[in-house]
Parts: C-alpha cells; structure tokens; sequence
C-alpha cells in the first residue's frame, strides 16, 4: 500500500472527496505506489470479449464412453485422494465398475488428450480400482411405484439398479436359474467379481426372481424387457414402444448394454414421474488438444498393468488433465493482470467490473474450462 | 608476526589443518588469519594454504606469504616438485609427513642447516585412527601435533580443542592422532 | 554474550544475516559468493533462522524475489558476485526505485572475458548509479558488522544496500570475528516490523507498483531517490555513531589511519587498505609524514568530509583495484570530483593496482608512495605492476 497521501493542503472537491494533488515532490509519494486502490478503475468497461468458466465442458473421453462417465471428475477426485467419492461419480452413471474394468474395450482412451503428450491415462484401470474397493449406494427414498425388469442380464441388473436406487420398488423375473448367465464363464470377467456386483444390485432392495417366467403388467407401473441384442421394436434410445408402460432395451456388447439400459432407466423414471420423455444429451462440448495448455503438464509414464496399488492410482490419476473440470488450480487468479478473478469457496469467479477481455486466463487455463464469448453478436 | 605455509595435495586436508591451527592460536590469545592459495583445489594437484599469527595490535597484512617463518609438508613426494623451502627464513622449522629420519632430507634434498627439519609417519598414524583411507589417508591433524611439538606456537590444549571444533567428522580420532604425532615426532641432530 | 569465532567473511555475511533475522533469502550460487548462501540455507532448514529460502533459476530472479518480498514489508536479502550481479542489474534499478530496503553481500571477483574468479571491483562499481547504498569492507568483522548497519540504514532511508567484500583475501579468509548475540543485535536492529505505510501488499486493495508515470510526474521520483541518499550520509552517521556506542567498534564514511599530521595520504578500499597500513607505518619510521584514508561508503559518497580531510595535504595517491574504462579508476575520479570545488587542492594520482586478483603487497604500495613522492603532476594513469 502507497504511503497515504499526507494531509492535503488543498481543499476537498465537490463530493468531499480529498483530491489527489502533485503540485509538490512532497505531494508524491516515496514509493512508487498508486496512492489509491486500483478499483477505481473499472477496466470491465474495456471489454469485447468475455471468459466464461464453464461447467459443461468435458474431456474427449466421455462421448466415446457408453455411459457417458465424467472421466475428469472422477480422476480429480482419485488426485484429491478422495476414493470414494470418485467411485460415486462413477456410480452415478455405471453400477458396475468392477465389470466394466475389466472387459470394457476402452473406447475413452482412444481421443484422450494426453495422446499428443505421451500415452493415453489408463482410465479403465483406474476404474477397475475404484470399482474394487465396492463403494455401496443407498437405495432411494421409496416412490410406491413397482417396476418388473425382465431378464438378468447386464441391462436388466443395470436398469434395476437404477430404477431403486430412485426409489421404487423393482423385480428382476428371469426365466433361467442363473443370473447374468451371458456373463459367466468369461477369461476377463472372474465369477467372484461378477456375483459382488451382482450382490451390489440386491444391497440396493431389488428382488430377482430366478426360474420365473415374465407377469401380468397389471400388477405394476412400469415393465422393461432386456434382451442381448438392440430391440428392433422400439425406440432406440429411449425404450418406448408402442404398448404403455412397456420398455425395451438391450445390446449385444456387454458395455454397451450397460450404456443404453442406463438411459432407458431414465426414460422409465421420466414416465413415472409423469414428464415427457427426453433422452439426456450426448455431452458436446469437449475440450479439443488446442484448448490444453500442455507447458503445465510433465511426461509421466503410463500404468501398464491391470491390478493397481493405490499409489499407482494416485500417480495414473495425476495425468489426467482433468479437461473441463476445473480443479481450482488457481493460474487465471495468478495470470489475471487485473483485480478480475475473485476467490470465493475455494473457486475462481470472475469479476466483470474488472475483467477487461484480455483473454490471459484462457490460455493459462491448463484444461480448457475458460471460453470467450463476443460481449454482442 | 609468524608466517606459515602449508604444502598438500588436493584432498589431504591442508586448508582445515590451516584453519584449526589458525583457531589453535586464536585460543592461545593471538590474532590470526588463514588462507587458501585462492582458487580452484583438485584432488591430488598440490595445494598451498597460509596461516599468519601474531600479536592482535600488528598490521596483519593481506598478500600471500612469500617469506615463511616455517613450512608444513603434507606429503614428502612434493619436494620431487615443489619448491617447498621458497623464501623459508633461516631458522625455520620444515615438518614432513614421513617415516624417515630427518637426517635423511638433508643428504638426499641437500636442505640447508639453516633449517630444523622434522619428521612424522603421519600417514601411519591417520591409518591407525582410520583417518581418510589406507590409500588416501588424511594427515591433517597429525602434521599438526607434531608442528605444534616443535615450535612450540600453539600448546597441545588449545589444538585439541580447535580440531573438536573444525574436523568436521571423528573428532577425537583426530585428536589422538595429533597427540600421537606429537609424541612420535622425530627431530633433528643436535649440531 | 557475544563471542568471537574463527571465521571466513563468507561465513560472517551468513552470521550477520542471521543475526538480522532475515526473513526472505534467495539466491544463485556463484564462485566465491556461494558458501554465503550455503551456510544460510543449512541455518534455515535447521530451523534456527525463521526466513523463507526461496531457490531460483538465475540472479535476476533472485533480485526479483528479494523485490517481491520487500514490497510486502519482509526483510529480504541475496549474495552473488561478478557476473551475476550483471545479470541482476535491471533488478538492481527496480529495487531502488522501489525503494525498498534489501541488503545484498557483493563477493568482489572480476567481470569476465577473460574468465576470473578473483578480486576486483569492476563489478560493483559497474552498479554505481542503480541508487543502491555501497560499502566496502577490509576485514571480516566489517563485513559482519556492515550487513546489520545496512539494514538499519536501509530501512529507515528506504534504499536498498550493498556491502562489498573481496574475492578469497575475505571471502574465503578465516579470522576471528566477533559474532553479537540475538539480543545485542536486536538493540540495534530490532526485528522488522510490519511498515504499511509504505510497504505492503494487501490483495483486497490492489495497487499498481512502479507503474507506466508519465514525463509530468517521473522526474519527481527521481529527485526523492537522490534526497534518500543525501539523508542516507546523516542516518549512517548517526548509526554507526550507536554501534560503536553499544559495541565499541566506530565506523565512519572512511576510516583514517596516521592522517593527523599527513602531507600525504593514500586514498584506499577494501583489503589492500591492510597493506597500505603496513607500508605507510613503515614509511613514517623512515620519516614520511602519510597516512591512509579508508573509504568505506562509496555511495552515498561523502563530499563534504572527503574536503575536509584531503583539502590541505600535499600530496594524494587514489589506489584503485578497478578501471573506468576510457577514464580513469574510479575513486580516483570520485575523489577529484570530490576536491575540484577547493580553491587550493593537492594534486591527485590515480593509480591502478591487484585487476584480477592480482597479489598486492606492501612493497608495491612503498612503490607507488615513491612514485607518488616524485610526481609534480598527474599526467597519465599510472598501472602498478602491469608488464610493460
């Protein structure tokens, strides 16, 4: 802070205001400080532009990836240390990580953008490791409304799971005495692994019924046919065919069975709920290798293996760039040439009183979060 | 005032021996200055290190030692190189690391009677007290024992504890070794 | 109690800074400074001096985060040496200008090509109108004592300070130095207290520092730095006044040795003083009436007394371990500068002596007081000891 102007010997201005008067090198002061804070000047007015820290970006991993899982979010949080909750974050999209872990193809590696740095992170790893540690979810609070899921295969469990952890009532009829009987006796897939999340779907209140053919509709609001190949006879994406009350899902790739029968659920708590049914959006908006500022992030070798330690999580995780997840790392406040990034609960909020377009904390924004939008088209 | 000059090798210690026997004087109430021959120190290249001591009110002057009252020899294989004895007053005392007898530098180097040679096995007693390695051993804080024997400048107290405070590891195995030197010292013929 | 230690100057900068409860260090490593900043960063991770050590990729950097910290009101010091105090020399006008209080320990060595890392004063002096107080030091417990006086000065001027001690003859010299307890230094120099009203940082009240000042306003900010120094001269009188009253050891702007009766005097600096001292106390048992004068405070330089005390001699030998290339040593200019105003004035030789490292000894210094004696004007720069 600037030595305070010294009592002036000239009178105030009009508003009472002292006003700032070099007439005398005493009048200056010694450092060479702005004698008032730079607030005064609300550079925000100079803008063209504006930056928008956006919460809809995501990384190239997530479209490419059947449930569409926040592949940044996740990683972050296995960075911050905090395993369970980025078991959740993928809970909340995929029952099944401990399955998916180990026979998913991994299509989200593919576009990563580390590629154009080193290697692709190891994200199906990852996922193995925190499908492990067998985080549970608590069922929903109860809705009244019973649902019958036909067939035990990877979408039937899928969307029962769903459909209780929202809280209604849900009965899984499967004709044969084996659940999940497409999935058995895989290589890649060990049963143990399979009969735990198979349990995760019971902890959650859902009732499989073995040996039992499919019931009267009448006896609930909702009935979703799994199959194990794409159903011909209704909507692609949302399940709805032309009988009420009915879905139908399915598909022939295990993962990606996971993927539709997790949207079809969405579409049957849509009906329930008595909203019009509306497919989520595919996420579109992806940070492309031109948004990452790739001088932050230092070549680390990939994980390899399969089975990962903890400390391999942490590091594998610690490559992700976390693209459009923005992990308060802080370089727009550092970069910001004017008062125009505030810190508020640990997050950058930009101040457009002062923001004047420049465009810095773009740029030094390592993964893409900040955009520019034209202050008027 | 008393001038002092240290010949060593590059590793064999002889910028701390100049700096415990500059604290030695210290202690025994002189004013003191030590230097390295200033610049770059290689291991094994000879290296050269000055002391001077004196009276507190004298003008201790700050160019090299080019007339030393006495010379310490760190390693006898530098006089086949070094002109150890340059400049050295008549009287003075030269202190070789060696097991041989004193005599024998005045018939084989042709020194002057004009200088009091003596002796130490110094590398044997830093070997024996596991100072440095048996190859490289470092002999330091023995020469000092026995210069200190023979000048008399400094007293054996004050060097031990100078050598506490800068040897910077097995303190008292240096001590031993200089209070062994000082008893093995080897002087010359009485004339 | 204090206590004296065997020691080398680079070890009495490191001791001083600790004594002055430094609270931001950073610094480069760089022959024959080094050792300064490694007995510092060992006190400071030991956790015996509470100061940040910030490490950085170059001496400009180093100077930039000494100007970062003293803006916020820390106290903040750095060490380099020749080529890296060229390299912090942009930074060396910034905290000037910013008027802020660091004290930096310059290792004299001579500037490269051809590359040397021994004594002179070439790089220092280079540093002369950065508007940095400079010192220069003959003996360790100068060099102790001149980084806590720097600071007191510095702070209450608010200059930066820049003490100065020669390659290896101090730097890497062993002699006792008095070494003062926490307390007895805090009496002097109390810990810095946090000085808003000038320095500080505060991110809730952004300031603009040493922003873009238009041709209306600049000059005035030069002038303050330019009265800072002439206040500075008073303040580090004073100063040096109560040190020699708390500790006994009296500093002045230049220290006089055998002046009182002098018809001639050999003007000096830093350690080559010690054999000036040696030949001159020489010369009067031969019946030369010399004497020495020291200078110690370079910048601000002190006119007044510089006239006061040469003004009526006979005769003046400027011995310069330097070169103002294209004119002359520069405390030779310095002096005459000094002197012009007298009506009556003694001649004034400039000689050159010790570029490089060099070895400088009494008998070269009985060589030029000869010279000196010989001389009825000064017609050319006399270069003691170069081959010619």
């Amino acid at each position: 802070m600037a030595e305070k102007i010294p009592p002036s010997i000239y009178p105030p201005d009009e508003e009472g205001k002292q006003p700032i008067v070099l007439r005398h090198v005493d009048d200056y002061p010694e450092v060479p400080v702005t004698l008032t804070t730079m607030r005064f000047n609300k550079t925000g007015a100079w803008r063209n532009v504006r930056p928008v820290i956006t919460d809809h970006k995501v990384g190239p991993c997530v479209g490419p990836c059947p449930m569409w899982i926040l592949i940044p979010k996740f990683m972050d949080l296995v960075v911050q240390e905090r395993f369970e909750d980025a078991a959740k974050v993928i809970l909340e999209r995929n029952p099944f990580p401990s399955i998916t872990g180990r026979i998913c193809p991994a299509p989200c590696e593919k576009p990563c953008n580390r590629r154009k740095l080193d290697k692709p992170v190891a994200i199906k790893a990852v996922e193995r490791f925190l499908g492990d540690l067998g985080v549970l979810e608590e069922p929903g609070k109860p809705t009244g409304k019973k649902v019958a899921v036909i067939g035990s295969n990877i979408a039937g469990l899928t969307a029962a799971y769903f459909l209780a952890r929202w809280g209604h009532e849900v009965k899984v009829f499967e004709a044969s005495e084996t659940i999940c009987e497409h999935l058995r006796g895989r290589d890649d897939l060990p049963e143990d692994v399979l009969e735990r999340e198979i349990e995760k779907v019971k902890a959650m209140g859902v009732e499989i019924l073995t040996g039992q053919q499919a019931p009267q509709i009448d006896g609930f609001d909702a009935i979703v046919y799994t199959q194990l190949e794409v159903p011909t006879d209704a909507d692609k994406i949302t399940g709805v065919t032309d009988e009420p009350k009915v879905f139908k899902t399915g598909h022939s790739d295990p993962v990606k069975a996971i993927g539709a029968a997790k949207k079809v659920a969405l579409s049957v708590q849509q009906f329930l709920n008595g909203e019009p049914i509306k497919p989520e959006p595919r996420p579109a908006a992806v940070v492309t290798p031109s948004q990452v500022n790739y001088f932050y992030f230092p070549e680390i070798p990939r994980f390899e293996g399969k089975e990962m330690a903890r400390e391999d999580a942490l590091t594998e995780a610690s490559r992700c760039f976390s693209c459009g997840n923005c992990n308060s790392c802080g370089n727009c406040w550092v970069f910001c040439p004017e008062p125009a990034i505030d810190w508020i609960d640990d997050r950058p909020v930009i101040n457009y009183d002062y923001c004047k377009g420049c465009g810095v904390c773009v740029v030094e924004c390592p993964r893409g979060v900040i955009e520019l939008e034209p202050e008027w088209k | 005032m008393i001038e002092i000059r240290m010949h060593g090798r590059g590793g064999q210690g002889a910028v701390v021996a100049s700096k415990i026997l500059a604290d030695a004087a210290f202690r025994d109430g002189m004013y003191v200055q030590s230097f390295p021959q200033f610049g770059v120190e290689r291991r094994g290249a000879p290296v050269t290190a000055f002391n001077r001591m004196g009276n507190p009110d004298e003008i201790f002057v700050r160019s090299q030692i080019y007339e030393p009252d006495h010379v310490l020899v760190l390693d006898p294989t530098l006089l086949l190189t070094v002109d150890v004895l340059k400049g050295l007053k008549p009287g003075g005392w030269v202190v070789i690391n060696s097991p041989r007898d004193p005599e024998d530098f005045y018939k084989e180097f042709n020194f002057s009677r004009d200088y009091k040679v003596a002796t130490v096995d110094a590398a044997s007693i830093a070997v024996k007290w596991g100072l440095g390695s048996k190859t490289q051993p470092i002999v330091n804080t023995a020469i000092l024992g026995a210069f200190t024997r023979v000048t008399g400048i400094v007293t054996l107290e004050s060097l031990k504890e100078a050598i506490r405070e800068n040897a910077p590891i097995k303190k008292e195995e240096n001590v031993n070794a200089a209070v062994e030197a000082y008893e093995s010292v080897k002087f010359p013929k009485e004339e | 109690m204090s206590f004296k230690k065997v020691t080398t100057g680079n070890h009495a900068v490191s001791y001083a800074v600790w004594s002055s409860r430094v609270q931001v260090i950073s610094a480069y490593p760089i022959t024959p400074q080094t050792q300064i900043v490694e007995l510092l960063s060992e006190i400071v991770a030991e956790g015996q001096l509470d100061a940040i050590f910030i490490n950085v990729e170059s001496e400009h950097s180093a100077m930039a985060a000494c100007i970062g910290a003293a803006a916020t009101g820390a106290r903040a010091f750095t060490a380099t040496s020749a080529q890296g105090l060229a390299l912090m020399h942009e930074m060396l006008h910034w905290a000037a200008g910013a008027r802020l209080p660091i004290v930096l320990a310059n290792v004299n060595r001579a500037m490269a090509p051809p590359w040397s890392v021994w004594t002179d004063q070439n790089d220092a002096l280079a540093q002369r109108d950065t508007g940095w107080m400079q010192i220069y030091n003959e003996s360790n417990q100068e060099v102790y004592d001149s980084v806590i006086i720097g600071y007191k000065v510095a702070e209450q001027v608010r200059l930066p300070f820049m003490t100065v001690l020669d390659a290896f003859v101090l730097s890497h010299t062993s002699e006792p130095v008095e070494i003062l307890t926490q307390e007895e230094v805090d009496e002097f120099l109390p810990p810095r207290e946090f000085d808003p009203k000038f320095y500080s940082i505060d991110l809730n009240d952004p300031r603009g520092y040493g922003l873009l000042t238009m041709p209306s306003d600049y000059y005035e900010f030069r002038y303050k730095v330019q009265i800072a120094h002439e206040k500075a001269l008073e303040v580090y009188k004073r100063e040096v006044e109560l040190f020699a009253e708390i500790f006994g050891r009296k500093y002045g702007v230049f220290e006089e040795f055998m002046l009182d009766d002098a018809d001639y005097v050999l003007v000096t600096s830093a350690t080559l003083t010690s054999d000036a001292k040696y030949a001159v106390k020489k010369l009067r048992e031969k019946g030369i009436k010399i004497g020495v004068l020291k200078m110690r405070l370079f910048r601000p330089f002190p006119f007044e007394d510089i006239r006061r005390v040469l003004g009526d001699r006979k005769k003046v030998a400027v011995i310069d371990r330097n070169i103002g290339f294209g004119h002359h040593g520069i405390f030779y200019q310095e002096i005459k500068s000094a002197l012009y105003p007298l009506e009556k004035r003694p001649p004034v030789f400039g000689y050159i002596i010790g570029i490089g490292g060099r070895d400088v000894t009494p008998a070269d210094i009985e060589d030029i007081v000869d010279d000196m004696l010989k001389r009825e004007e000064m017609t050319e720069i006399i270069w003691k000891g170069v081959r010619l």
